[in-house]
This record gives C-alpha cells, structure tokens and sequence, in this order.
C-alpha cells in the first residue's frame, strides 16, 4: 500500500500543480487582455459606432467636394489671367513683325530691278512698292533694307539712293512676303502692270520664291511728336 | 495526510509558475477556460470518490485527460457549425459520461 500511496502523492501533486499553474495563467490572461470589452460589446452598441462612423465620413466627403471645387475655380482664373497675358503678347508679337522690329520670313516675291536703257529713279521704286502694298504685301524690304512706315527713298546723286536713311544703289533687290499669287499677278497684269510698263526701260525680273526674308530695320523708331488721340 | 501536503505544496508550485508565465493569446485563453472547467470536474469527481472511499488513481487520472481532450473536441466542433453559446454545465454533463 506504501507503494501505492506515493505513486497517488505524486500524480496528485503534479496534477495540483498543473491545474493551478493552468487557472492562474488563464486569470493573469483574461486580466490584461482588452479584447474582451469588444467581444462583449452588443449589436446595439455596434450598430450606433458604425452609425456615427458613417455620419463623421459623410459629412468628410462633403468638405473634400468643396474644397475640390474652390481648386478648380482657382486654377480657371489662374489660366484666365495666363489667357489674357496671352493675348496681350500675342498682340505684341504680331505688332512687332508688322512694325519691322523683327527678322519675318515667309511665301512671296523677289524682283530685281536693274538700270537699262534708263536708270531706276525713286519714283519707280515707290511705285512698284505701292502696287506691291495695294496687292496685299505685309513687309517690303529694298536691297536688304526693310521698308517701315516712315522709310523714304531718296535719290542725293545720280546712281546714289538713300532709303530709309541708309545708302544703297542700282541693283535694288525687292524682297516682299505676301500670297505669292496676288502679288505676282498684280505685277505682270498685261500692259498696265508694273512690269509691262517698266520693262522696256529697265530690267526687271520677277521670281516667286516660297521663302522670302525680310530683315529688320535697323533704324530706332522714334515717336516724338505722336501722343495717343483723346477717344471723344 | 501526506497527500494533503503534497497537494497543497502542489498547489502553491502551480500558482506560482501560473501568475509568473507569459501570457497566453486571447484566442486560446477560451480553449484554456473549458480545459479548466473539465479539470475542475474531474477533481471534484476525485474527491467524491475519496469520499466514499472508492477513488481509483487510474480512473481519476485517465478521466482527467480524457474530459480535457473530450470537451476540446466539443469546442472545435461547435466552431464549425457555429453554436455561440455553449454552458459549461453542458459539457460537464456530457463529459461524466465519457
């Protein structure tokens, strides 16, 4: 019985020791875990934390469209105002190209004209510059010099021209940028047109060219009189 | 008598490895709940039987084991068809018969 008893002493202690151990781990457990509170949270109290959830998102949502639209309104002035400065270059640029500020380029004509049997006088030049402006050319240019608003041709000595206060001589090379068909076609009109009525005292030759260049004047304009007019 | 001390030193050894462990993750503490509740069936069904002075070592010890993997197995098998709730009381019902 002795036998026994000890075997019974010491199953009994290791299983003392085994449940307790269990029990008290399982206490400390339960003790500091938290999860439990929501495990034990009912649906009602579910259901008004999802409810109040939703509300908060919604009502987010609601402000980030706002805010999303006082962007757009911003960017639309910012471009708007780029549209304007746009404009206001745009404007400036093609003044500049008229005004002959600047080097232009385009489709036109390129007449040669050459003393023959009589010499090239002013008033020959500012006739065929004329029948070129009245057949639509945008910019005129004599021997490289660009023909301005206020460009004058004169003749000081026999054979010496001034253009534009700038000294040039027979043969005057007349670059113009226009529709090369108007221009072209205004000019050899038969029997009125410049190179009919020209062509038996000087000589003229005609060539349509797809690129014509025209440089820039290189005189300063001066405005020393002009003022803008009073709107009335 | 001695048994007494034995369980009782036992006792304390078990209380002290117990609150000095590490913790156990929460899924496996409710495993632990209903192992404990066995084990607490099978003792009191121990101290029944010395009672009326017919305790059988092998019985108590192999019942011990038994309930715990018994009321183990109820437990995953009420997982799987997704019963919530399950009474102790139940399983200690169920595992007297095992």
């Amino acid at each position: 019985m002795k036998k026994g008893k000890v075997t019974m002493t010491i199953t009994l202690f290791f299983v003392c020791i085994l449940l307790m151990a269990v029990m008290f781990m399982q206490f400390k457990t339960v003790e500091e875990t938290d999860i439990a509170a929501i495990e034990s949270m009912r649906e009602t109290e579910l259901r008004e934390a999802i409810a109040s959830w939703k509300s908060k998102q919604e009502e987010l949502e609601t402000r980030m469209e706002e805010v999303h639209t006082k962007i757009a309104e911003y960017t639309e002035s910012i471009e708007n105002d780029k549209e304007a400065s746009d404009v206001i270059e745009k404007e400036l640029e093609s003044s500049n190209l008229i005004s002959g500020k600047t080097d232009v380029e385009g489709e036109g004509v390129v007449i040669t004209l050459a003393d023959g049997e009589e010499g090239v006088t002013p008033l020959i030049l500012l006739e065929l510059v004329d029948e070129l402006r009245y057949a639509g050319a945008e910019a005129i240019s004599i021997n490289d010099i660009r023909l301005t608003n206020m460009a004058d041709i004169t003749e000081i000595a026999n054979g010496t021209f001034y253009i534009n206060g700038q000294r040039t001589s027979s043969p005057f090379v007349v670059k113009a940028i226009g529709n090369q068909t108007y221009l072209s076609s205004s000019l050899t009109v038969k029997n009125s047109g410049f190179v009919d009525q020209y062509s038996d005292r000087l000589r003229i030759s005609l060539e349509k060219q797809k690129r014509v260049k025209v440089l820039k004047t290189n005189k300063q304009l001066k405005i020393e009189y002009l003022k803008e007019a009073e709107s009335k | 008598m001695i048994i007494m001390i034995a369980i009782l030193i036992g006792s304390i050894l078990g209380i002290l490895i117990g609150v000095n462990s590490p913790i156990i993750p929460y899924t496996y503490s409710g495993y632990l709940a209903i192992a404990i509740i066995a084990a607490l069936d099978s003792v009191f069904g121990g101290i029944t039987a010395t009672l009326k002075k017919n305790f059988n070592l092998k019985v108590f010890i192999s019942g011990f084991f038994r309930k715990c993997h018994f009321i183990h197995s109820i437990d995953l098998f009420r997982t799987t068809i997704k019963c919530r709730y399950l009474s102790g009381s139940h399983c200690g019902f169920c595992g007297k018969n095992v």
